[in-house]
């Protein structure tokens, strides 16, 4: 029977820094979809052309990232019933709580990134899948080449957020 | 005083002085100097001790390849240990020690060990220490073998930088090779990075004196820099490449300065090309360790990037075309040398810790240094982690690159091209991406091995004091595998890593046994090449970030209720709330749940939905009992198997449609089970009919459990029929709450009326705070997992991995029907009908009941029984508790024939104190289930 609270930092409520060159902070996606199935019915069920992978640039209101073969996750997308659908053959699961969602700006923001994964712009990906310090992520260019987003699941955000003060200050 | 500083010459910067200490004697240098180069310029030779016998030393080489001079070094406030004194740069104030000696080098206590020495070879305390017990000598042998001091005190921010960054080509190492591959390669458009572990680029250059395509050696390097960078190529100094791994991954350490933690790059390069040189080799004679005795590329390394001349009166003994050159460049500074014939007989070092002479075949030549090669040995370790192959180069006297690695070429002396204008050429031809034969140029050599039997101690490896009588020996006692030879004799060891005893070692031992030294073959070479800290790997991975837990939405406001948190299985969860002592809230939070309804922050719970037309019969292969035939909006609890048939996850699933499931499995092993269902679906059965989604972190939960449970649940406004005819136990509602999403499951992990609701993050907050206020004037409160753990034991439910071990199946738990009735497949099925399962002294999951006033009985206390005078653990308390709600202390054990034995009294013994106990069924609260269901 242990307590430990004072080896664990409080939840930070305002996830946001800024050093020279870097910026980061917390945003809010209004929804975001997972769906599983063949990939052209996914996109057409997300009402969108292609999904993003690596090292493209997500742009629009609403955007796909390619996680795997048959996986794609929707921002900001339609409001898709949850669970299976058997005329498309799609699985669909709202997690729009399940990730939170980081962005990224600035000159040393792909620094910043190669300081937990391994990655660059020279290197393509169909998924933005990533290990982000052993973190399960996404990562994925955003409106700009020095603007990217990182999602990770919402249990890991207060973890990713102190490790994100660390890598800032290298 | 025999070393001395030039007036001028080399890369130091006279006008910036330095003072520094070493052994507690002060000395100055200048900005450019490495601590050795410094000593050697006061005229200090003996900088160390060997490992063994503590014999003095004096540097043999000038960079990575001095197994001598390693000292602690203190700067200000910080301390570090075992760092080379060859690749230490100085800086003002830096108090050095040298490790292994006391009170200093030149007057260690322990050097009368030397005396002893022929009690002390190879493998001694194997055979010295085994009676009556090597443990009673081990901590003494330990305490005298360390080297360096490691300083209690942290260092602050010393935390390594870690990055990732990939290239075309890397070239590693930055002499006039490195340089020339680099430079094409980034004129041709590659997207270059050049490493060396210098400050200063130009490797070898400097020493060898000779004037590059027309230009001074300086000259040409800045030119081939800058030209490097204007075509975009990337220079890294004082980095060094130490490993080779998987993929054309290597590892870069680079030097941050004294008291700043090093940078890791991992570097991934489409192609490598290595320019790491060539190192002198030894000699092996009689006392060719006394101090004074160096390389000669060492020499003029000194002299040519430090300004510092070794000696005054310098012999040279080398079996290559290098000596004559070097030995004109040290008469040019001044000294007086002389070359010797090595081919006249044998040699011998003469003095104690000064030099004074060395006798050659019977003749006696004065000096105060000695200088010598026994031919140059291609650096070649990073080609031998990736795998590359070796080629013996008689002509060489040296392994050379053979077969290449895929993505990997060398050039240069790493190549056995000693040749500048050969090597230059090879350079660029290699740095196109085209194959090139190293040309033999001017370099000449004549074989000059070890010679065993020869008379006198004469070292081959001078770090761990291995001699050619220790390989000799070795030989003799049949460890003549050149692996088995490192093992028990430690030559190659440490940071010396073979650079200057393997090529003795394996000469010596293709002597001893008649055959060619490529039939002897080389050691493993394993990264680090040179020695980093540990640090270099740790990196960020310290504090919270060492094994970050999984974090609770709601964890402001349990730290706001004074929730005690704690690890459980990965997650930061309130293990009690509260001021009170932890045992007197655990009290109370069983019994409020008992008498009221406690409210749990049950987020963790895995919520993994299983999709698609084959979900069914997928989950139904998944989970040892039958799922096929749960109806929708329906629970069953059920057990996961590995193929093993070992217990691997309990918890239970709900339908909620017909084709659409949802897993409820255990909090710990949410990634886990997730893991097993993707790899079950994309083995064996179609990956394009079933579909696996983690949605845990998507829908937070709070658990309401306990007898008015109900009438909580009922203020906070769902829309749902909440009485037990229309929502009974073991079945699963979605509703709404203020018109967002709920899922609703009627599960009990206590043993009363609980209702799990999982929300969305966003409204979970919302969703807390009004079950405990619904909750206060019913007396109803949060709690933590120490009271929920408590209460499923009451129940006899179980925790997997606590309760479970890694040999525990199902049937021994009481769930034997699926093995027997179940008639579709499932995992660890057939593992389930093996002689192991049907053992009859399996261990099976029992309660204990200690008698009236005794105490609980310790968790991981054995169960054991007389045979013949002596106790047998026959079973073990996998979970003990105070029961509050029944009075009297519980516990759950797995037992051996514990059906069996039900109502009989037991033995249990702990840590030498021996208790009864009476086996009982594991469920003491509400056996009938009627609080439950109610």
């Amino acid at each position: 029977m242990r307590k430990d609270n004072h080896r664990w930092d409080a939840p930070v409520a305002d996830k946001s820094l800024e050093r020279p060159g870097l910026s980061i902070r917390q945003v809010s996606l209004n929804r975001m979809t997972l769906i599983s199935g063949p990939f052209p019915e996914t996109l057409r069920a997300a009402g969108l052309a292609h999904a993003v992978g690596w090292p493209d640039i997500a742009i629009g209101p609403s955007y796909a990232l390619r996680l795997r073969r048959d996986r794609i996750l929707v921002a900001d997308g339609p409001d898709l019933s949850e669970g299976w659908n058997a005329d498309t053959g799609l699985a669909i699961s709202d997690m729009t709580s399940g990730y939170a969602v980081f962005e990224i700006a600035g000159q040393k923001a792909m620094g910043f990134l190669q300081r937990g994964t391994e990655i660059s712009t020279g290197k393509p990906s169909a998924s933005v899948n990533r290990a982000f310090h052993g973190l399960a992520a996404m990562i994925y260019a955003w409106e700009t080449k020095e603007c990217f987003r990182l999602h990770v699941a919402s249990p890991m955000q207060e973890t990713f957020w102190h490790l994100a003060g660390k890598l800032a200050d290298c | 005083m025999t070393g001395s500083r030039a007036q001028s010459g080399g890369l130091i910067d006279r006008s910036q002085p330095l003072s520094f200490q070493f052994d507690g004697r002060s000395y100055s240098g200048f900005a450019g100097d490495t601590l050795a180069s410094a000593l050697l310029a006061n005229g200090v030779r003996v900088m160390g001790r060997s490992f063994k016998y503590h014999r003095p030393r004096g540097v043999w080489g000038a960079w990575f390849d001095d197994p001598n001079a390693i000292f602690n070094v203190r700067l200000g406030d910080n301390e570090l240990p075992n760092c080379p004194a060859t690749m230490t740069p100085l800086q003002e104030g830096m108090q050095a020690r040298a490790v292994n000696a006391w009170p200093s080098a030149e007057r260690d206590l322990k050097g009368g060990l030397d005396l002893f020495s022929r009690w002390l070879g190879a493998g001694f305390y194997y055979k010295t220490f085994m009676w009556p017990d090597w443990h009673l000598f081990e901590p003494t042998i330990r305490r005298m073998a360390g080297l360096g001091h490691l300083d209690p005190n942290e260092i602050p921010d010393y935390v390594a930088d870690q990055t990732h960054d990939r290239c075309d080509l890397l070239v590693v190492g930055g002499g006039a090779a490195g340089l020339a591959a680099a430079r094409t390669a980034a004129e041709a458009g590659q997207d270059v990075v050049l490493v060396d572990d210098h400050p200063e680029l130009g490797g070898g250059l400097f020493r060898r004196g000779l004037r590059v395509e027309g230009q001074e050696p300086g000259d040409w390097i800045a030119e081939q820099e800058q030209a490097i960078r204007v075509a975009g190529g990337r220079i890294l100094t004082s980095t060094t490449g130490f490993g080779v791994f998987d993929h054309n991954l290597v590892g870069l350490i680079e030097s941050r300065g004294f008291s700043v933690a090093p940078r890791l790059w991992r570097m991934r390069a489409d192609r490598i090309i290595l320019a790491t040189g060539a190192l002198d080799r030894p000699v092996t004679f009689a006392d060719n360790d006394r101090p004074g005795v160096m390389s000669v590329e060492a020499a003029t390394e000194y002299l040519a990037r430090y300004g510092v001349l070794v000696g005054r009166r310098i012999a040279v003994l080398s079996n290559n075309s290098f000596a004559e050159p070097a030995a004109a460049r040290l008469r040019n500074a001044g000294a007086e040398v002389t070359l010797l014939d090595a081919s006249t007989g044998a040699a011998q070092a003469l003095g104690g810790k000064r030099l004074s002479g060395v006798n050659l075949a019977g003749q006696q030549h004065d000096c105060d240094t000695m200088l010598v090669s026994g031919g140059l040995t291609p650096v070649v370790h990073l080609w031998r982690h990736a795998g590359g192959k070796l080629d013996w180069r008689d002509d060489l006297g040296a392994f050379v690159p053979g077969k290449p690695p895929a993505g990997m070429a060398a050039i240069g002396a790493a190549n056995g091209c000693f040749d500048l204008e050969d090597a230059l050429a090879e350079a660029r031809t290699s740095a196109q991406g085209a194959p090139a034969a190293p040309g033999n140029g001017q370099y000449s050599f004549s074989p000059l091995w070890p010679e065993p039997g020869a008379k006198g101690r004469q070292w081959i490896d001078f770090q761990h004091d291995v001699t050619l009588k220790d390989v000799e020996q070795a030989a003799r006692e049949n460890y003549v595998s050149v692996e088995h030879l490192k093992r028990y004799t430690t030559l190659g060891m440490a940071s010396d890593q073979g650079k200057t005893s393997n090529m003795a070692g394996l000469a010596a031992m293709a002597a001893i046994r008649g055959k060619p030294i490529p039939e002897v073959g080389t050691t493993t070479f394993r990264p680090p090449f040179v020695p980093v800290p540990i640090e270099l790997y740790r990196g960020q991975n310290r504090g919270q970030l060492r094994v970050p837990l999984k974090r609770l939405r709601l964890e402001a406001a349990h730290r706001a209720a004074g929730a005690a948190l704690g690890e459980y299985g990965g997650w930061l969860r309130p293990g009690w709330y509260g001021n009170k002592p932890a045992r007197e809230a655990l009290h109370d939070e069983c019994l409020m749940v008992r008498n009221a309804a406690g409210i749990i922050d049950a987020s963790p719970l895995g919520k993994i939905e299983v999709m698609g037309p084959d979900a069914e019969a997928f989950v139904n292969f998944i989970y040892y009992n039958t799922i096929s035939t749960l109806k929708p909006g329906a629970i069953r609890y059920g057990f996961m198997l590995t193929e093993s048939g070992i217990v691997y996850d309990d918890g239970v699933i709900a339908r909620l449609g017909p084709d659409r499931f949802v897993i409820s499995c255990s909090s710990s092993h949410v990634d886990g089970v997730n893991a097993m269902l993707e790899a079950w679906r994309q083995d064996g059965n179609d990956p394009d009919r079933i579909f696996v989604h983690d949605t845990t972190a998507n829908w937070p939960t709070v658990t309401v459990t306990g007898p008015k449970a109900r009438d909580i649940v009922g203020a906070l406004g769902m829309d749902i029929d909440l009485s037990p005819d229309a929502f009974p136990h073991m079945t699963f509602r979605e509703a709404t709450i203020q018109g967002a999403p709920a899922r609703v499951a009627r599960v009990s992990f206590t043993g009363d009326v609980s209702y799990e609701i999982s929300v969305p993050v966003a409204q979970v907050d919302t969703l807390w705070h009004a079950a405990v206020e619904a909750g206060k004037p019913l007396g109803a409160g949060p709690v933590g997992l120490e009271a929920l753990s408590v209460l499923r034991a009451e129940k006899g439910y179980l925790i997997i991995g606590k309760d479970t071990d890694g040999e525990v199946m199902p049937h021994d738990l009481g769930f034997g029907v699926p093995r027997h009735k179940k008639t579709a497949e499932f995992i660890g099925n057939r593992s389930l009908h093996s002689e192991v399962a049907n053992d009859p002294d399996r261990r099976q999951l029992v309660g204990l009941r200690v008698p009236d006033g005794a105490g609980a009985l310790p968790t991981g206390a054995h169960i054991v029984e007389d045979r013949d005078g002596r106790k047998v653990s026959i079973g073990i308390v996998t979970s003990s508790y105070d029961s509050p709600s029944l009075g009297h202390p519980i516990a759950l054990a797995l037992l051996q024939h514990g059906q069996d034995r039900q109502g009989k009294a037991v033995t249990v013994w702990h840590l030498g104190q021996s208790s009864t106990a009476q086996v009982t069924s594991p469920c003491f609260f509400d056996p009938e289930g009627k609080r439950m269901h109610a």
